[in-house]
């Protein structure tokens, strides 16, 4: 169990450890019954992914990027973290992903890309379309098996957002996509996704 | 020890964390610590001339004693903990409460391994830097005021007469000094919770904390130098 988090009171289920199996192109949207079930089990899944060696990438709006970082070194933190690619190839990967994601117009050489200039700006001067790229390019660059995200990452998109998502989305086809959400009316955007009662998911996939 | 800290510095965004404290905590200190330094050297010296009848020599022989052991390594603590504690402490608590720490988590990325050790380690190299440069202006400013043989002949005379380990002994201090603060600031700044109200009342916690820690390790140090000499 992650530190600080919010307790509440779970299930039995929800106090195992999930042992589940995913096969590759799955879309599972989890509904959970409220928000801090929803960050807890966020959480507790990217926690065991991790220990079990899965790339994962999260796709999340709340804090999603360190405030005291570039656009750029948000960008760049984790796949240096892993610390498998050197700085020039992360720069070259860091090209390529924007410009499959639209943003590439300036990239004329790749092997010393020309990045667009928003890029050395922090979070909070940021447009919502220009975050929205940030924790798109920085998933890309993790080359994630396993997608995780919330709600929040699909509703109140404007057209611009809408099309960055559709793109992003061709990209992760055949990922595995975890959603869990609360309110399914707004979260699920149309696509062929397998709903779920989270503790009945838990139930089914929990390790015994 | 060292392959461990090497090891653990060839991280770039380790790197980048180390760095950035030590430019934080380390060079824009430098200026209040000279100051501080400076108003010590002269405090202590023309109280020694002024209350206690002193010669020049011997009133800037004592005050460069007791900067050097105690007056120095006490006031480079206190600053650094008025100001790069608060600070680590405030900024930990905001990343808790914006949800980032709960992002770095989410993305493998060891929270001690990135923040909180990259702050200790540059507390220490930036306390005990900061010591040098508050025992100098102590030291440079209690020189110019006990004017006798000229400037120079005096340091030169003032730096054969302070026992050798002596400085070490206050870098040593400063340094843990540093990295007990930093430690206590780590600490309080991750348990924040989700209220924003809580970074204000952790900073000053912090300062407070520290400054109560400094106190005692300082007992502590002089006591088990009193016991060993």
């Amino acid at each position: 169990m992650m530190r600080g988090l919010p307790s509440h009171r779970k299930p039995a289920a929800e106090n195992k450890r999930p042992a589940f199996t995913l096969a590759a192109g799955q879309r599972v949207a989890l509904h959970c019954r409220d928000e801090n079930q929803r960050e807890h089990w966020l959480d507790t899944l990217c926690d065991d992914l991790h220990a079990q060696h899965q790339r994962v990438a999260v796709l999340s709006l709340h804090g999603a990027l360190i405030g005291n970082l570039s656009a750029h070194d948000n960008i760049l933190l984790p796949a240096s973290w892993r610390q498998r690619d050197s700085d020039t190839e992360l720069q070259q990967r860091l090209g390529s992903a924007l410009q499959q994601l639209g943003y590439g117009d300036a990239l004329t050489d790749t092997a010393a890309p020309i990045l667009p200039s928003w890029l050395q700006r922090r979070p909070a001067q940021l447009s919502s379309e220009q975050v929205r790229v940030t924790v798109l390019a920085r998933a890309l660059l993790l080359e994630p098996q396993v997608l995780l995200c919330d709600e929040q990452w699909f509703v109140e998109q404007n057209p611009v957002e809408l099309a960055l998502m559709q793109r992003a989305e061709m990209f992760w086809a055949a990922q595995v996509w975890l959603l869990l959400h609360v309110d399914a009316a707004t979260a699920l955007p149309g696509q062929a996704w397998q709903q779920h009662e989270l503790s009945e998911w838990l139930m089914e996939n929990v390790s015994a | 020890m060292l392959a461990v800290l090497i090891r653990h510095l060839q991280r770039a965004p380790v790197r980048q964390v180390y760095l950035s404290q030590l430019y934080f905590s380390g060079v824009q200190s430098v200026g209040v610590a000279v100051l501080a330094g400076a108003a010590l050297g002269a405090i202590i010296v023309s109280l020694i001339l002024g209350s206690f009848g002193q010669s020049s020599a011997m009133a800037l022989r004592i005050m460069t004693i007791s900067t050097l052991e105690e007056v120095a390594p006490i006031m480079v603590g206190l600053l650094f903990a008025a100001r790069s504690g608060a600070a680590q402490a405030t900024e930990l608590a905001t990343m808790r409460v914006t949800g980032e720490l709960r992002t770095l988590q989410r993305l493998g990325i060891d929270i001690s391994e990135y923040l909180v050790w990259p702050r200790v380690l540059a507390a220490g190299f930036c306390c005990a830097s900061l010591y040098l440069y508050c025992s100098a202006s102590a030291m440079l400013v209690g020189a110019i005021m006990t004017p006798q043989l000229g400037l120079l002949t005096e340091l030169r005379s003032l730096a054969a007469d302070i026992p050798a380990p002596m400085p070490f002994y206050g870098l040593g201090k400063c340094a843990l000094f540093g990295m007990v603060v930093s430690v206590i600031a780590c600490q309080l700044g991750l348990s924040a919770g989700q209220a924003s109200t809580e970074i204000a009342r952790l900073a000053s916690r912090t300062v407070l904390y520290s400054v109560i820690s400094i106190l005692l390790f300082d007992v502590l140090f002089g006591v088990l130098l009193r016991l060993w000499t």
